[in-house]
């Protein structure tokens, strides 16, 4: 028997229909994933399901039973716990007076010691290891997603849903977290689970619903599908995973570092003596676990953080320039902080679209902008790149991770650059999206432009590079070529094991 | 010596009571994310409030409870200000400032000009009584904050008011009750002022102590031990300043003056660079379903 079952939820908000007839059942001891993307409906239905969304139409029913759930509270009361995908925690405050404030117990006095007894005994049981007394903002990200579970866990939820669980994590700590999932399944718990990388979901999940525009596609059984079906269900067309290369037109060196060492902004030096040479025409890229010195290399590079050692662009010293000679050097940059350094949220679509070239002759006239100027370029670039919005006098706030992603990439390959630095450029992204966005990369590089993609995705990595160097602890530990990588050794020497990985060579043949 | 230096300390503390319960009235509104920079104008209130109702009802006590229902009205104006009509808290304080010296001064002036206080707080073993109900206040504001649930919600509005939302605590709620708890020991600090430590009214009198009240807040991390800390920086330069006046040397008084204040901003450089303000302090709150 469903443990919860929603029943033809209907939510309308003004323009589109959010959620449309939806009808999915939950139950106990199963993983189910809810699949779609950016806009399919999830979080809507998952909302209505919290008691934060007030349905248009539709029923819920809690062990057959037919229920209102018209708060969050209520919500809780029937068993639900719910996982945000931005943290619900106070970062000042320890974890245990973090779940206190979750519990708001009648009591005006607060009892640390039996709350976080507590904790301790239920992070056992599930494997959710976390010091109650440790202040928050000391956790890693994975250890603050634990807090978040155990809070749920806490209040006694039968069904956890986990709203893009895995989108921060590292590999190792989705490993972890699998681990509890598969513990919280053994203890008859439900768990739904929202997701859109479908290696993950075929792992983990007993059934898959798949939701676009609003509408169930479909249910499926995780043993009885594969992941291109499962995306093009979810797309509504056919996928394709392979980007289509074209022939390669390599040139010459377009970046060297020689010996870079650069400190993270806690005094930590990440990058430690790194070389590595990128051609024009070729994809380098960049595995490595989050943390190994990517970020502070690249920007490093553009000039965005302080440096020592030497960085050649085409040829030209450019170790002590300013980001905007760089730029000017035919630099473009996908930066890895979408929302902090990629676009201003709150400023239109147009302007980002111009954010980083509006003093160009192009869109000025004297001192002043010339908006007739911009406002061609924004629609051009609006329409070339897909960029769905009604206006562009939106502010990119309004638009989805996919689509404020693109007014990035739009930005930066109108350019025409001679060098990009593409970091993790489709996290937080729809499948849609990320294949335009990685056709968009292969075409720059179909163009002679030399890329840097960086990302820990190893299937972006594999599907787009020429040739793959692996970052670990601030050097680059391995270098291969396309038709030598895999993921067994790629793995390897993300770990740091250079010496088992250099066996896996001879194996392949 | 040993007795100067007792003499020294005993001005200290009396000195410093009114700021401490005006900086732990400044304390709790910003712990909750609210920046009162009107306390200054809430304290001149307290003053007035404090002297007039001591006067008529001859009773220093009923003054300051009086004082401390008047700045927590005002306390409350603010917090309706802020939170209902979502107005810049700075510049609101700055308008309640203005609002309160102009205010006291012209009802001084027309009504009261040269009224005494006629009586005051009682003593025991040589201070005031309500300098023991401040260091009581601190102990309490550190048991509320870390012990209580009142503390942890507190806490946490001033830090993420969306998750304190979440779990269906109502973030006005805390912050009208931050408000209206802060204007009145700002208020309770202003009678003292005028009633415990002088005998009466005189225009701008508290002389910037609101604003060292923030700074003290801001010394002390946002903490109640910490704020006290600061009161007492504050309290060193006022009892020096007034020693070197009154010695009568060779010492520029207008050099005394500016004393307390000067080691006030050396103490803030010093020792609160890496001072960490509650996340939301100042940030209009929009509640979002």
């Amino acid at each position: 028997m469903n443990f919860i079952e929603l029943k033809e939820i209907t939510k309308i908000y003004p323009g589109t229909v959010a959620c449309d007839k939806v009808s999915v059942g939950f139950r106990r001891g199963e993983v189910h994933t809810l699949l779609g993307e950016n806009g399919a409906g999830k979080s809507t239905l998952m909302n209505v399901l919290y008691g934060l969304a007030k349905p248009d139409g539709g029923t819920i029913f809690v062990n057959g039973k037919e229920t209102e759930i018209d708060s969050p509270k209520t919500a809780i009361a029937c068993g639900v716990g719910m996982v945000h995908q931005h943290f619900m925690l106070i970062p000042t405050l320890t974890v245990v007076e973090n779940v206190i404030l979750s519990l708001d117990e009648k009591k005006a006095f607060i009892d640390k010691k039996r709350v976080a007894a507590r904790i301790l005994e239920i992070s056992q049981k599930y494997g959710l290891l976390v010091d109650p007394y440790a202040k928050v903002s000391s956790l890693t990200v994975g250890q603050q997603q634990r807090v978040e579970i155990l809070k749920a866990l806490y209040k006694n939820c039968d069904l956890l849903v986990l709203d893009e669980p895995t989108a921060v994590l590292t590999p190792q700590e989705i490993r972890e977290l699998f681990v509890a999932i598969r513990n919280l399944i053994a203890e008859d718990k439900a768990v739904i689970f929202i997701s859109h990388k479908l290696n993950e979901v075929m792992e983990i999940s007993k059934v898959i619903t798949i939701l676009h525009l609003g509408k169930v596609v479909g249910s499926v059984n995780a043993c009885d599908t594969n992941a291109r079906e499962l995306a093009s269900m979810m797309v509504g067309k056919e996928v394709s995973f392979e980007v289509a290369r074209g022939e390669q037109k390599l040139g010459g060196t377009m970046l060297e570092v020689k010996d870079m060492h650069a400190k993270d902004s806690k005094g930590v030096e990440t990058v430690r003596g790194l070389n590595m040479q990128v051609r024009a025409g070729e994809i380098y890229g960049i595995a490595g676990v989050d943390g190994n010195g990517q970020s502070e290399l690249i920007r490093g590079i553009v000039g965005l953080c302080k440096k020592t050692g030497t960085v050649l662009i085409g040829g030209e010293d450019m170790s002590k320039s300013t980001p905007r000679q760089i730029l000017d050097k035919g630099v473009a940059h996908i930066p890895e902080d979408r929302q902090g350094m990629g676009v201003v949220m709150k400023m239109p679509i147009r302007n980002n679209l111009v954010l980083d070239t509006f003093y160009d002759e192009k869109f000025t006239k004297g001192v002043f902008l010339d908006w007739k100027k911009v406002d061609g370029q924004a629609g051009y670039l609006i329409e070339h790149y897909g960029i769905k919005t009604p206006d562009a006098g939106n502010p990119v706030s309004s638009l989805s991770g996919g689509n404020q992603q693109k007014v990035v990439v739009a930005r930066e390959l109108d350019k025409q650059p001679r060098l990009l630095f593409a970091v993790h450029p489709t996290r937080g992204v729809d499948i849609g999206a990320t294949q335009f966005i990685h056709e968009q990369i292969m075409a720059a590089r179909d163009a002679g432009c030399a890329v840097v993609l960086v990302s820990t995705e190893l299937d972006e990595i594999i599907s787009l590079s020429d040739r793959i160097g692996v970052i670990y602890e601030g050097v680059i530990l391995g270098e291969m070529d396309r038709k030598d990588a895999n993921y067994e050794r790629l793995g390897l020497l993300m770990a740091g094991k250079r010496d088992e990985a250099a066996q896996t060579v001879g194996k392949e043949g | 010596m040993a007795d100067s230096i007792i003499s020294f300390l005993a001005a200290m503390i009396r000195y410093s009571t009114p700021l401490l319960f005006v900086a732990l009235g400044v304390l709790v509104m910003e712990v909750s994310g609210i920046v009162n920079m009107g306390a200054e104008g809430m304290m001149i209130i307290g003053c007035l409030t404090g002297v007039v109702v001591t006067h008529h009802l001859n009773n220093a006590w009923l003054g300051g409870l009086a004082a401390m229902l008047v700045a927590g009205l005002f306390g409350l104006l603010f917090g309706a200000l802020v939170l209902e009509f979502r107005i810049n808290q700075t510049v609101l304080g700055v308008a309640f400032n203005l609002v309160g010296a102009g205010l006291t001064t012209t009802l001084n002036r027309a009504f009261f000009d040269g009224m005494n206080a006629g009586t005051t707080y009682g003593s025991f073993l040589g201070f005031p009584i309500p300098t023991y109900i401040a260091i009581g206040l601190v102990i309490l504001a550190w048991v509320a904050m870390y012990k209580m649930k009142i503390g942890v919600q507190m806490r946490s509005v001033g830090e993420n008011p969306v998750v304190v939302e979440s779990v269906g605590i109502s973030v006005k709620k805390l912050r009208y009750i931050a408000c209206a708890a802060g204007g009145a020991l700002v208020g309770f600090g202003g009678a003292f002022l005028s009633t415990g430590i002088l005998s009466q009214f005189t225009e701008n009198m508290t002389d910037g102590r609101g604003f060292i009240a923030l700074a003290a807040v801001t010394f002390g991390k946002y903490t109640p031990f910490g704020t006290l800390g600061g009161v007492l920086v504050f309290g060193i330069g006022e009892t020096l300043s007034y020693r070197l006046q009154a010695g009568g040397g060779a010492f520029p008084y207008e050099f005394a003056l500016m004393l307390p204040y000067i080691l006030t901003v050396l103490a803030l450089c010093a020792f609160s660079r890496n001072a960490k303000d509650p996340a939301a302090l100042g940030v209009p709150y929009v509640k979002s379903h």
